[in-house]
């Protein structure tokens, strides 16, 4: 199972306050699905305001694969001027 | 300055070649929006509400519609109905209800100045005395200006929408209070409750807007056939495109958005406040439609940054090691939500250690221009109260500022504010420079004082696209749809040039229209010569394949055989040996291969990373006014690798003339009827090189290893630590803590005073 790490404002808008999660997801598609199917509008959410890490590094693919021990950062992201 | 001299092994890289668009920029013939004209074109005009806020009850056009010469009148009920929805901008994100109604208002008007009807007529001055002839039926509503008003028991509410997001239990009556955003690690009041030194007060700053030269203004062209054409001038020509097809319904293929030059953004350039407002109006009247905003139109009706109440509390050790700090601070969003409220709170201690830490974040609404991105939207606002803390806690402990703030800065491998490790950052460095800067131990003068600050900005890497071709001849075209806002078309030409072996004027760089290019995010987020950059990097290589392939086929050889180097292909093995062909010799036998040698790229780089700056500041205060005068700046900054150092060393040095504005006179003055009082530049007090001294710089080189030549952004990141460098500087020139901003001469002799 991949470890989700949910940071503000995700966890407490999406997940009842959770800090992380733990899902079963080929890749990053697959775990946002997964999520979405337990508080639907995450995935909205997700593709409108985060930025995603897997296992330490920034991704942009969602198509990333992920494994049993992935973990899989969500934090908001910083828009510029 | 202090630039480095080209020291590495780059060609071109790092060296100051003159801009390939300034000739065309100082004769005037570059074409900015006001500049642009359409076959056919008529002239649009904005009739703005009177009132902070009011209820529209119903607007009569048809007086406006008979002027002879008005061929179109639209109101808030001509633009489709659009739900509710988070949409992406990009790096961002926003409502784009919102981003409709603030382009015209629908149900009620939410600030002076909000726009609540249009007229196109064959000239301006009839749009004009057009729009006197609408009759707007406006129950006036009790409005909302500050922080304190908003939030205040009974106040009007502006939004029946809103309610306050981000808190444990969701609200059930709507609020004033749009967000709450909160970051917390560990235990930070038992870390305080422990620490030997805890410094607490409380800070302010104003709203303040991004003072381009360049009005709003955009031509919009709308056919029979549903295809349409907009040239507008804006920091992304696909954000337009994008945002004006959302708001109206439209599909992105049948919008074709042209680029013009801009005169300057800063943040404020990312969103549209006439393009759909066009659009209509010339798909009403069948003609193409010009809408330029006047100066008071931007000053009332365009976002500033918003500004921030905070309070701070922050402690350390006796040696001086931060323990924990907590901050709150409420952001005055203007008319709809979507102030700054996350990045202000991840930034505000993104620069240092702190082990345990609460930052909590509010966004209150009120009925003021909504707000809009400004240069590192958000940090400025919540590094300023933590940097003058930082300031007095090295007092308080006998420490040197700059040693307290090395003994606590982060550095590479430490947990970034993406809660990702740090890579190459050279925050430390940078506080080296500025510890070694002869300013820092220059001897001051009679009433003045020393401030310095650090800060920091994340940055961004996001898509761009580039397009990159040899003509026959050799000479090279490089198509990016980034506008080009502070030299990119220098460093685009520079980065290819340096890649492929080839002179730097031998590469021409022209920005495309949406339908001529692939997509590229607006140059905003520090990220075009970073992204767009590395795309133009990226073709090169690829060209430089092809080439040596056609090489090879030329003389029979192997690629493996042939070598690119110094703009030419190199023989290394067989018969021909020792032979060269010049870029030229390859490009002109395009016909016997699969025609021009061309490559297109596209790219989204996770890999940025976030720039660090140090800012040393003495100011001078005459005691008998209070009037404060910045005699001496020095700028230090990580700027990874300066592609162009002029255009690096522009940007630290008008980052901090901002900030220099916004800590000293830059803030809008409001009536009881809430009417902007200061809507242009002879009262909005922005600085000018009058009262600036030369602002020194100092680029520190950590390269980005993200990066084929190691750049990282670089604009935003020098307007964060000026609010801090200023106010310590003043504060130690008066003998007074001065933590409100602007320190205007009132405010400064009031707290003189005080002190006495």
């Amino acid at each position: 199972m991949a470890r989700v790490v949910l940071t503000p404002p995700f966890g407490t808008r999406f997940f009842g306050g959770r800090d992380h999660l733990d899902i079963d997801a080929g890749n990053v598609f697959a775990l946002v699905r997964a999520l979405d199917g337990l508080a639907p509008g995450f995935a909205d959410e997700a593709g409108s305001r985060a930025a995603i890490a897997v296992n330490g590094t920034a991704i942009t693919a969602w198509d990333t694969r992920l494994n049993a021990d992935s973990e899989v950062l969500f934090v908001l992201r910083i828009a510029g001027g | 300055m202090n630039a480095p001299e080209n020291p590495s092994r780059f060609r071109i890289v790092g060296t100051r070649p003159v801009r390939p668009d300034g000739i065309d920029k100082v004769t005037g013939k570059a074409i900015y929006s006001p500049d642009f004209a359409a076959p056919g074109m008529i002239h649009g005009a904005i009739l703005r509400s009177p009132h902070a806020h009011a209820r529209i009850r119903g607007i009569n056009t048809r007086k406006a519609e008979a002027l002879p010469g008005v061929k179109a009148v639209i109101t808030g009920r001509d633009f489709p109905t659009v739900e509710s929805l988070e949409v992406s901008l990009g790096e961002g994100s926003g409502n784009i209800l919102h981003t409709s109604r603030n382009c015209m208002a629908l149900e009620k008007a939410l600030y002076h100045g909000h726009a609540v009807a249009a007229v196109a007529a064959t000239s301006e001055a009839i749009a004009r005395a057009a729009l006197a002839l609408i009759e707007v039926d406006y129950e006036v509503l009790p409005h909302v200006i500050t922080v304190a008003e908003a939030q205040a028991p009974g106040a009007p509410i502006i939004h029946d929408t809103v309610f306050t997001s981000g808190l444990d239990e969701t609200p059930i009556t709507p609020s004033n209070t749009s967000s709450r955003f909160v970051i917390a690690d560990g235990d930070p009041d038992a870390a305080l409750a422990a620490s030997a030194v805890v410094v607490e007060a409380s800070f302010s700053t104003q709203p303040v807007h991004q003072c381009y030269i360049e009005p709003h203004g955009c031509v919009a062209s709308f056919n029979a056939d549903g295809q349409a054409q907009i040239w507008a001038s804006s920091q992304g020509a696909f954000m337009i495109r994008d945002l004006t097809a959302s708001i109206l319904g439209l599909r992105q293929a049948d919008i074709r958005v042209t680029p013009l030059e801009i005169g300057g953004g800063f943040g404020g350039k990312t969103t549209v406040y006439l393009e759909p407002v066009a659009m209509l109006l010339s798909r009403k009247a069948g003609r193409p439609v010009r809408i330029m905003m006047t100066r008071d139109e931007v000053f009332r009706a365009s976002g500033p940054a918003p500004g921030t109440e905070a309070t701070v509390r922050i402690g350390a050790a006796a040696d001086g090691t931060l323990t924990g700090a907590i901050i709150e601070f409420t952001s005055r969003g203007g008319a709809f939500p979507g102030a700054d409220v996350h990045p202000s709170a991840m930034h505000a201690l993104a620069h240092y250690r702190v082990p345990a830490r609460r930052v909590t974040g509010w966004e209150v609404v009120t009925n003021t221009a909504s707000t809009a991105a400004y240069r590192a939207p958000g940090a400025p606002q919540t590094v300023f109260p933590v940097e003058c803390c930082m300031d007095e806690l090295a007092t308080r402990l006998g420490m040197d500022p700059i040693e307290l703030r090395l003994k606590n800065a982060v550095r590479p491998g430490d947990k970034g504010l993406n809660h990702l490790p740090l890579g190459a950052v050279g925050f430390v460095e940078c506080l080296e420079a500025a510890k070694a800067h002869p300013h820092y131990t220059a001897p001051l003068g009679p009433n003045q004082g020393r401030g310095i600050a650090g800060g920091s900005w994340a940055n961004y890497g996001g898509p761009s696209t580039v397009e990159l071709s040899v003509a026959d001849d050799g000479s090279v075209l490089v198509v990016t749809g980034s506008p080009d806002i502070g030299g990119s078309r220098a460093s685009m030409a520079m980065m290819a040039a340096e890649t492929l072996g080839l002179p730097y004027e031998a590469v021409r760089v022209t920005i495309a229209d949406t339908s001529s290019i692939g997509v590229s995010m607006a140059t905003a987020g520090s990220r075009t010569t970073f992204a767009t950059g590395r795309a133009v990097v990226d073709a090169a290589k690829e060209v430089i394949a092809a080439l040596r392939d056609r090489a090879a086929n030329i003389w029979g050889a192997a690629p493996s055989g042939v070598e690119w180097r110094d703009g030419a292909a190199h023989c290394l093995t067989g018969d021909n040996a020792g032979q060269s062909l010049s870029i030229a010799q390859i490009a002109g036998r395009a016909g016997q291969f699969s025609g021009q040698v061309s490559s297109v790229v596209s790219v989204t780089s996770p890999d940025y990373l976030p720039g660090f700056a140090v800012h040393i500041c003495d100011t001078e205060l005459d005691p008998e006014t209070g009037h404060l005068r910045v005699v001496r700046y020095t700028a230090v900054q990580d700027v990874g690798r300066a592609i162009h150092p002029d255009y690096v060393e522009g940007q630290l040095q008008g980052g901090s003339a901002q900030g220099i504005g916004w800590a000293l006179s830059e803030a809008y003055s409001f009536n009881s009827a809430g009417e902007v009082e200061n809507a242009g530049f002879l009262d909005y007090r922005m600085p000018v090189c009058s009262d600036l001294p030369m602002i020194d710089t100092v680029m520190v080189e950590v390269p980005n290893p993200g990066h084929p030549y190691g750049v990282k952004g670089v604009g935003e990141v020098p307007i964060v630590p000026p609010l801090a460098a200023v106010a310590i500087a003043a504060s130690h020139a008066a003998g007074v803590p001065l933590r409100h901003l602007p320190l205007s001469p009132d405010k400064v002799y009031a707290a003189l005073q005080s002190r006495n």
